[in-house]
């Protein structure tokens, strides 16, 4: 990272005042430091204190131009019409998760209401997981746009994740939002209460079976749609996931140090961006095994389809998952295109996902949904792209100029209205 | 062609007061057709045309009922209404006119007494005849952003842009209008001007109120500031100018939105790959890589090079909503714009030529002077601070400017129906003549 000119220092300085100076070593230009010095000031003018304005400013302009990310600074960070707190310890949520989550509930959106309106009997349930929370943004903003749009379907939401600091979090985030009135609460278990709607927030290792077995195998609100799950499930096989997001840690050892930015290496939590070298050693075994059963000893460059690196092993664990618990859809976060071709090559490679989320024969009888979107999709839906993947043509969807960001799983005989 | 919705009465009074009818009655003096209630024969032809439209259709709907005759049923019967109303005046006013002849004094003191007061109630039927004659304008129901751009030339025109952003903020709160801010950009330079003004290269602000659209659309035009800048030494007074566009929105989260965003026959459509979009010094790999605080979006619609960038709010996404709604608006005004130009080409070329367009002057803010001065409705107030403070002065400005546009709505309907008439009445010369 090259040094901030001499001649920008004193323009800023002149300009914008001292505190300015602070930041600019940070911010680089004159044009984010303005930004970044108005947000510091509205934060301050909105939180009461004793404490004068002036040396308010002046102490969080000191923080952050020793380099904490502003949403630790300032305590939080939007994320489409909530503000998420976030601390030290829990991962600041990113604006492209922030892009594809308002994304997939406009999808759930629509499919629940043209389900709802050719059966107005029929109203299904809708069941949320997100596995890896960190400050529980993504089912919060599921939560939020979902139960205000749909009051009269009963929602229920779960996120899970490892740490008990993320977990302390996310909760707190719950509780933010709702004393800000940006949703619904949700209903208490009282069993008179037609409208069911639940936000989780439980601690787990997506790891341990014995761990995340028991809530992954009830995804349920209230008891009586328990019954009735346990019927559907038992007659017509079905998934009682709906959706079934994830952004676990994707980044590996050595591109922690190489492609990621300062202020993430020093200020964010490891355990949310690499996976940590045992698991992959431990998962390693097990997933090639699952792949190639015949041959356990092969490196991974030596394989034939599926490619594999490090960094993908909670993608090989999610995939694992999917294959059991057969969400409806599956939406994970990745790092770039060249690991979301990896994980639809690890759903092609896999003949139960394979036939559950591509489907078989020609091209129309196929009917399931294996796709990578791009950074920028709204506004930018119509955007689609072809890739070669394997044998396969696989829809990429989105803006060209946007990194490949995410992998969109959708179960044969699901429609996306 | 009519478009359906019709102007309210207030307008139809203001009208009255802007005193445009009197002109309009001499012009037409000369046609053939006899003139009711002072009213321009091309308006009184077009009121019967569909008067005569409105009895075939409720005879054709009483037969049979079919949905799109009964909704243009609805629409004409106010004019039907106004219409049938004046007649019944117009009758009685005769009869009192005849009266006035008559051999018995009292009956005439009688006649007499009523003359003043049924000419008078004449008079406003007819106002509210040609109100209902006036095509509303397409997007007068929606809510409206109003873009403020300060004028080439230095700090001043900054300045003053950021008064008159704070004019329009106080003016709808003390009218009740509900207005956020959705860009608000200050310029690089941070010398204050008077009275606290920040300098400011743009800013947007959304009235999302229904409606809001009309009753703002008169605010769009140039706006002219006269005064010795905070600036200026030598006591010297400056001229400057900040633009002001005032476009339609959608209201938030309405349905008829996301149709109309999809619908390619819809003003509001945009095709997405016409647009190039930018993040601003989109860098490295994003996702958890990075945790950038550079949230601006521009987006540039490359058949018209409209461009638009947001980076007010800490949250890309949020800019990104924003850009968009911006340019949808933009777009949509523009193809409005272009539609208008076209039916120009049908109409009187004296009358157009009173049309405003972006680049005319229309308002004249004067602080020496303590003065405001709108140039289309040729209002003079005094009272400079109660206008910069959104008050009741600045209130009635903004109604004599929405008098002025219903008044040039109307002509311009008037001319145009001649003109279509003579097109009409040409053709059927040809016809003739071909005949023999
Ligand atoms: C990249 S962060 C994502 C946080 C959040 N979902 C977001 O999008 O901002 C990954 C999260 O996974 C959690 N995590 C790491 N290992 C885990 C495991 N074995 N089981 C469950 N969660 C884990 C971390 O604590 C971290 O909060």
């Amino acid at each position: 990272m090259s040094r901030v000119k001499p001649q920008l220092f004193w323009q800023g300085r002149k300009k914008l005042g001292l505190n300015a100076a602070k930041l600019l070593p940070v911010c680089r230009t004159l044009e984010s430091t303005a930004n970044e010095l108005r947000w510091i000031k509205q934060h301050v003018a909105e939180t009461p204190s004793i404490i004068p304005f002036g040396a308010r400013v002046w102490k969080l302009c000191d923080k952050r131009g020793k380099g904490l990310p502003l949403a630790y600074v300032l305590g939080n960070q939007p994320f489409g019409d909530l503000e998420i707190k976030c601390q030290p310890g829990v991962l600041i949520p990113r604006t492209e998760t922030e892009s594809y989550t308002i994304h997939l509930s406009n999808i759930l959106r629509r499919s629940a209401v043209s389900s709802s309106k050719s059966d107005p009997a029929d109203q299904q349930p809708l069941n949320i997981i997100d596995l890896c929370t960190g400050t529980g943004c993504i089912p919060l903003l599921l939560y939020s746009q979902l139960s205000r749009s749909l009051p009269f379907q009963s929602l229920n939401v779960v996120g899970v994740d490892i740490s008990q600091k993320a977990i302390n979090l996310s909760r707190q985030n719950l509780h933010h939002n709702l004393g800000a009135h940006r949703f619904p609460a949700p209903s208490d278990k009282s069993k008179s209460h037609p409208l069911q709607r639940s936000l989780h927030f439980l601690k787990a290792d997506i790891f341990s079976s014995s761990a995340v077995d028991p809530i992954l195998s009830t995804p349920v609100c209230s008891e009586q749609c328990a019954a009735q799950e346990a019927e559907e499930q038992q007659q017509q096989q079905q998934p009682t996931w709906d959706l079934l997001t994830s952004n676990p840690p994707y980044i590996s050892p050595s591109g922690f140090l190489v492609s990621t930015s300062r202020s993430v290496r020093n200020w964010e939590p490891k355990l949310a961006l690499v996976p940590p070298v045992e698991r992959v050693d431990l998962h390693q075994k097990h997933f090639y095994h699952h792949y190639y059963p015949d041959d356990e000893n092969l490196l991974p460059t030596q394989k034939g389809n599926v490619e594999y690196e490090e960094e993908d092993v909670f993608f090989a664990r999610l995939l694992e998952i999917a294959r059991t618990y057969r969400p409806k859809r599956v939406l994970m976060e990745v790092g770039d295109m060249e690991q979301a071709k990896r994980v639809v090559g690890m759903v092609l490679g896999d003949g139960k996902l394979r036939k559950l989320y591509f489907g078989e024969g020609t091209e129309e009888e196929k009917g399931g949904t294996v796709q990578i979107w791009r950074d920028d999709l709204v506004g930018f839906e119509g955007y689609e792209e072809i890739m070669d993947i394997g044998k396969e043509k696989i829809v990429v969807k989105g803006h060209p100029e946007g990194h490949g960001r995410s992998v969109y799983l959708r179960r044969v005989g699901v429609v996306d209205a | 062609m009519l478009a359906a919705p019709w102007v309210c009465r207030s307008c139809a009074r203001s009208l009255r007061r802007s005193g445009v009818f009197v002109s309009l009655q001499l012009r037409k003096a000369s046609t053939a057709n006899p003139t009711l209630a002072g009213l321009p024969p091309v308006l009184i032809d077009r009121a019967r045309k569909l008067a005569a439209e409105h009895q075939q259709l409720t005879k054709q709907l009483e037969s049979d009922y079919e949905p799109t005759a009964a909704k243009r049923a609805g629409e004409i019967s106010k004019v039907v209404a106004a219409l049938q109303e004046l007649d019944k005046t117009k009758a009685a006013l005769d009869e009192l006119n005849g009266l006035l002849e008559s051999d018995d004094a009292e009956l005439r003191q009688l006649a007499n007494d009523d003359l003043d007061a049924t000419k008078k109630h004449l008079e406003t039927l007819g106002m509210n005849l040609s109100a209902t004659l006036t095509p509303k304008h397409p997007f007068a129901d929606m809510p409206c952003l109003i873009e403020l751009h300060p004028g080439p030339g230095g700090t001043e025109g900054r300045h003053f842009a950021d008064t008159l952003f704070r004019m329009y903020q106080k003016y709808c709160e003390n009218k009740g209008y509900t207005a956020r801010v959705l860009s608000y950009q200050e310029a690089e330079d941070r010398t204050p001007g008077l009275d606290g003004e920040v300098p400011i290269s743009e800013a947007v602000l959304e009235v999302t109120d229904p409606g809001a659209f009309a009753a703002f659309r008169g605010e769009a035009g140039m706006h002219r500031v006269q005064r010795i800048p905070a600036t200026e030494k030598q006591g010297r007074t400056h001229t400057s100018a900040v633009a002001v566009w005032v476009l339609p929105s959608f209201p938030e989260n309405s349905t008829d939105a996301e149709n109309d965003f999809n619908n390619p026959e819809s003003d509001f459509y945009v095709d997405p790959t016409e647009v190039k979009s930018e993040k601003m010094r989109a860098s490295g790999a994003g996702g958890q890589h990075v945790n950038k605080t550079e949230s601006a979006i521009r987006l540039t619609h490359i058949p018209t090079g409209i461009q638009v960038s947001m980076q007010d709010s800490r949250s890309q996404s949020q800019n990104r909503e924003r850009a968009w709604r911006l340019l949808r608006s933009r777009i949509a005004s523009l193809r409005r714009e272009q539609r208008e130009a076209q039916a120009k080409d049908l109409r009187d070329s004296v009358l157009s030529q009173a049309q405003m367009s972006r680049g005319d002057k229309i308002r004249t803010y004067n602080y020496q002077q303590d003065r405001c001065t709108d140039h289309r409705s040729g209002l003079d107030v005094h009272n400079l601070p109660n206008v910069l403070q959104g008050g009741e002065i600045l209130d009635k400005v903004i109604n004599s400017v929405q008098s002025w546009l219903t008044a040039m709505d109307i002509r311009n309907l008037i001319a145009q129906e001649e003109a279509q008439a003579r097109a009409a009445e040409g053709g059927s010369d040809k016809k003739k003549k071909g005949g023999k």
